[in-house]
């Protein structure tokens, strides 16, 4: 199938609405604020850590549509107009945490709602692609090159970033100005959303113990010809490693975690993160980290009995906790602007349960994100799920991986309609505002406003120390709209109720400066 | 593109792997066994320890056919399996009147200037053919054979350099005479060779002439091609032979010539007027032989002679010995396997075939302490990659496009100091004589990444570039990895745990030693921690076989044998 030759979707993608909290809102590319407000050009250290979850990720039980409750609930015993969906699936109603009108939290993941109450939780509810494709592998290359359900693309969506930027490679790396690799998997294998052109971006550690230690191999060998010569290869493979110096000096450089991370889980999720805070501690440039947790593909015993145990919730307790973990280790050791965390699974799964307290696959699932910089309100509306099998795509994960490289990591729109996706829409799936190297903005408790989303009023509620304060909004182009406060009050906690409802329908920012603080609170505004 | 024959030997301590390889002969506590007939079980791990041995890769399938055939049935058809000779080397450009038109050969042509590069490209194509495809007689059984080993031991043995001999069709009819007596007499094939034009040419047989013996050749052939060299045991006296009769040897070659003009008939003539017609006498070591005047046929006499040392027999044997089993040899591998060996020679008139069907039935060939003891070659490594894994079908393509692919792989293994065309020297590879580092010299650290380099290029989901670029040759041609056509040859192919098995013992030497962990680590590449999940992407793509499922499980099947041809156990034969 030659590269170029792929039917064009003729879904209309312009006339899909942007649902954040629920409400339609439309946003515009040129809109992102994280472009907009960046004024010192784009930080270079900032890192991406991609969260594979390998098997299809069952989005419904994941974040549950608890709106829909009963529905999901329903038997079948309501005759053919109430057709029968995942009443075995189900967890109680009051187990569910709560993160919206529409919906929650599995059970195993109060972590996860932790962090969205924090503001640090993004989520695109429905991600995926037209014309889906139901099989593994095929979907999971879909996904990590970036290409449509009629393509078939050999390169990663990452190797195709990191190659517009290292034509070059692999020859002359590592080098002065990129002495550290480009992107590390976690593991055994390099991602193949890494891939470039010719040869892999990134490189795999399995774990750092043993990737270090050049004098003994994977284990021992016996004193024999073979065990005698294997040692030597595997030496040699080491000594051949370029990057295995500069792994080395950040492993050694790197602090450990504080407090611990958690054991006894479904896998090595956190292990894996554990990895990859040290190494970014430790000084390490590289910006892509990739790792992989398997066992998603919940044909059988998604739950066991009891809907708040099995396999997927074993699955999501581990990803909720080792995240958690992971951001708490960040924050500890001063890196928590720097890092945005993301998983992406290749499906979500079907509406209704099979016959084996499972579901089989999907379509779209949801997309999380993680960090300080997040868009705060989930992206997307849930369908209704009283009739349809699958969940149908509302935002092409390709929009969400080009939105991140735009945001994140400043590429230009018009090179990642090349280099992804030629219909792509941009997503605003991070908001906060950057300022290069001056100190950060980000989203925090001084500042809180409600409703949010508003129609015309908003309470403003800000809580400051003695000295001048200014309290303003502007628009997501960072234009002034309106002076609230400027002048010297005392600490405490202030009310300030604003009448914005002559503001089109959009995303803006109460911004706050005290003293030599300075905060800031997405808001938007609709009909 | 660097090429490891640049580096001067030197380099050793300054490449950053090399200075880590063996700095003295390793020793094992081992007590080998001997040539007595192996009786233990025959399996597919033995199967695959023979054929990885003896051909360059082990296809499944020829595998299962050797489990099938027994010990003694694989090595009897290995060694007698019926070969075509294969079609000789075309001219895949236009040269107008230079070369022969497109497609037909030039090895019986004329020189002409300026064609020198176009035949040893075309050459250098041929000769990775032949590796890749060997051609059989009846394939109506899963032929395998030892040829391609076996001509490939010679041109290591019978060592030329190219670029020194020049003329392209005296290294073809050279290779040719290598082939048609891989397994055959070697004392024939040694006076074969005295007279090869290539030869000739190389070791300046062709200024060897009565009034001034060249001894080059007659060095050679004593020193590396016959009976070698022994310590040096008195003045210009070397245990086997002395200097003496080096001269004494120049002389008895004096006299032959090459034709610049033939056609499929010997290439070289004797000239009894530049011949020398004294009586040549040999030093004690040969018994004080006299060899009188027997003009063109001398040389043959003066083979003979050597060939009633002993130690000539010996010498081939320990050659033979390091190309196919290890390079250690220590007094217990000499006494208990090459003295028996070289008498099995000698008890055969020197036939090789004998000797090999020995070495390979015994016990000591499939015992632990050879098994994965060798460091395969770039052929070995590169080319057994491409033959034993599937690729596309090419029996349609342009063989102009065909040639252009063969060339490049040629490059590949040229680049890591092998070229099949251009030994580095008349010694043949260090890696075969060079104590105590032998063939760990192959893996450098420049010639690591370039391993890596080519695995990584062999498995790309974007295939490898077959585009000749000649006038009316397809465009945009390229040759992928196909590993799915595998799951056809495979028993249990739904069972992820059962194919893991399976192509760890085919690709690795020795399955024991292969972790539990590893074995995961190689499943979870396919399955990510979802056991059931190559059950059902299997049955899948057998229910509807589309394009799209095939091109899903291909790629799959390509990430997991990317994975495993990049261990350090796939280095290892």
């Amino acid at each position: 199938m030659k590269r170029r030759d792929f039917l064009k979707s003729s879904v209309p993608i312009a006339s899909i609405p942007l649902y954040v909290g629920g409400m339609p809102v439309s946003v515009l590319a040129e809109t992102s604020n994280m472009r907009k407000l960046t004024n010192a050009g784009c930080p270079t250290d900032r890192v991406l850590v991609l969260v594979f979850l390998d098997g299809g990720n069952d989005g419904i039980g994941t974040l549950i549509p608890i709106d829909q409750y009963d529905i999901l609930m329903r038997d079948g015993s309501g005759g053919d107009s109430e057709p029968a969906r995942r009443p075995e699936l189900m967890v109680p109603e009051n187990s569910i945490h709560k993160i919206s009108d529409i919906d929650g939290f599995h059970p195993g993941m109060e972590n996860f709602k932790n962090l969205f109450n924090e503001e640090k939780l993004g989520i695109i509810r429905n991600a995926g692609y037209p014309n889906p494709n139901k099989s593994h592998f095929r979907s999971t290359d879909i996904w990590n090159t970036g290409s449509s359900s009629e393509e078939y693309l050999s390169s990663g969506w990452l190797g195709r970033h990191l190659s517009k930027d290292h034509p070059n490679y692999p020859d002359n790396y590592p080098n002065e100005s990129f002495p550290d690799p480009l992107a590390l998997t976690i593991g055994r294998t390099t991602s193949h959303t890494c891939q470039g052109p010719i040869i892999n971006m990134g490189i795999a550690v399995k774990n750092l113990n043993s990737f270090i230690d050049v004098k003994e191999g994977d284990g021992e060998t016996p004193d024999t010809p073979y065990g005698h010569e294997l040692d030597y290869i595997r030496k040699a493979s080491k000594l051949t490693n370029d990057y295995l110096d500069s792994i080395e000096e950040g492993a050694n450089k790197g602090r450990p975690s504080i407090n611990a991370y958690p054991e006894d889980t479904a896998n090595d999720l956190a292990q894996q993160l554990e990895t990859v805070a040290k190494l970014i501690d430790g000084g390490l440039q590289t910006r892509i980290y990739v790792v992989r947790i398997g066992g998603f593909d919940t044909h059988d015993n998604q739950v066991e009995g009891n809907p708040e145990s099995g396999r997927h919730a074993y699955l999501l307790d581990s990803l909720s906790k080792s995240i958690a973990a992971f951001q708490s280790d960040i924050i500890q050791k001063g890196l928590e602007e720097r890092v945005l965390t993301m998983t992406y699974s290749e499906f979500g799964r079907r509406v209704f349960q099979n016959k084996s307290q499972g579901t089989d696959h999907g379509e779209a699932g949801p997309m999380f994100f993680v960090s300080p910089y997040v868009n705060p309100e989930p992206i997307g509306k849930m369908p209704s799920l009283a009739h349809v099998d699958n969940i149908e795509w509302e935002y092409d994960f390709r929009s969400a991986y080009g939105s991140v490289l735009m945001d994140w990591f400043c590429v230009e729109e018009s090179t990642i309609k090349s280099i992804l996706y030629e219909n792509f829409q941009y997503i605003p799936i991070l908001v906060g505002a950057v300022t290069g190297n001056e100190e950060i903005i980000k989203q925090a408790d001084n500042i809180k406003s409600f409703p949010n989303p508003f129609k015309d009023w908003i309470t403003l509620e800000i809580k400051i120390d003695n000295g001048p304060v200014r309290l303003y909004l502007i628009d997501s182009n960072g234009r002034l709209i309106k002076e609230i406060i400027n002048k010297t009050l005392t600490s405490g906690i202030h009310r300030i109720r604003y009448n914005a409802g002559k503001l089109k329908n959009g995303l803006y920012f109460i911004k706050l400066q005290n003293n030599k603080s300075k905060f800031s609170r997405s808001i938007i505004k609709y009909n | 593109m660097l090429n490891v024959n640049d580096k001067k030997k030197s380099s050793i301590k300054r490449d950053k792997v090399l200075k880590h390889a063996n700095k003295e002969l390793p020793e094992f506590p081992r007590n080998i066994a001997g040539l007595e007939d192996y009786s233990e079980n025959w399996n597919f791990e033995t199967a695959a320890h023979l054929l990885r041995r003896t051909c360059f890769g082990a296809k499944l399938s020829e595998i299962n056919q050797a489990v099938a055939l027994g010990m003694e049935g694989s090595v009897e058809k290995l060694l007698n399996e019926e070969e075509l000779t294969p079609e000789p080397p075309l001219n895949d450009r236009d040269y107008e009147d230079r070369a022969p038109p497109i497609g037909e050969t030039w090895v019986n042509s004329e020189r002409k200037t300026g064609n020198a590069n176009l035949y040893r490209q075309s050459y250098e194509a041929w000769r990775i053919s032949l590796i890749l495809n060997q051609p059989y007689q009846s394939p109506n059984n899963i032929p395998f054979s030892i040829r391609e080993k076996m001509v490939l031991f010679w041109q290591n043995h019978f060592a030329t350099e190219g670029t020194v001999v020049q003329d392209q069709r005296y290294t073809y009819w050279m290779n040719y005479r290598l082939r048609k007596h891989f397994i055959g007499n070697f004392k024939n094939l040694v006076k074969e060779i005295n007279v090869d034009s290539a030869m000739l040419v190389y070791l300046g047989g062709i200024y060897n002439v009565k009034e001034a013996p060249n001894e080059n050749y007659a060095r050679e052939l004593l020193e590396l091609f016959t009976i070698g060299k022994g310590p040096v045991d008195g003045e210009n006296s070397y245990t086997y032979y002395t200097e003496e009769d080096i001269i004494q040897a120049a002389k008895i070659l004096t006299g032959w010539y090459v034709e610049d003009v033939f056609s499929g008939s010997e290439r070289q003539r004797f000239e009894e007027g530049d011949h020398d017609e004294t009586t040549k006498v040999f030093s004690e070591k040969f018994n004080n032989t006299s060899i009188s005047n027997n003009g063109e046929d001398e040389h043959k006499d003066l083979v003979d002679m050597i060939f009633q040392s002993e130690r000539t027999s010996e010498y081939i044997c320990e050659k033979i010995y390091r190309w196919f089993v290890y390079y250690v040899i220590d007094e217990d591998v000499t006494t208990k396997i090459i003295k028996p060996l070289a008498k099995v020679l000698r008890d055969n008139n020197f036939e090789i075939k004998p000797v090999l069907s020995k070495l390979f039935k015994s016990q000591h060939f499939y015992e632990i302490h050879t098994r994965g003891a060798m460091i395969k070659s770039p052929t070995d490594f590169n080319l057994g990659a491409l033959r034993q894994f599937p690729f596309s079908d090419t029996s349609d393509f342009d063989f102009r496009d065909l040639y252009k692919f063969w060339r490049s792989r040629h490059y590949d293994i040229v680049d890591q100091g092998q070229s099949l065309w251009d030994s580095p020297n008349v010694a043949g590879w260090q890696a075969y004589y060079q104590e105590p580092l032998y063939h760990e010299l192959w893996i450098t650290a420049v010639t690591l990444p370039m391993r890596t380099k080519d695995i990584n290029l062999y498995f790309n989901n974007n295939g490898m570039n077959a585009t000749s670029g000649e006038p009316g040759a397809p465009e945009d041609v390229r040759i992928y990895a196909e590993p799915i056509k595998l799951l056809d040859e495979i028993e249990n192919p739904d069972d992820i745990d059962f194919i893991i098995e399976l192509f760890c013992k085919w690709l690795f030497p020795v399955y024991s030693e292969i972790s539990d962990e590893q074995k995961e680590d190689f499943k979870n590449i396919v399955v990510g921690n979802n056991p059931n999940m190559w059950y059902d992407e299997y049955h899948e793509y057998i229910n509807d076989p589309t394009d799209e499922a095939k091109t899903a499980i291909n790629n799959k099947l390509k990430t997991l044998f990317k994975e495993m041809c990049l261990m350090p156990e796939y280095h290892l034969s």
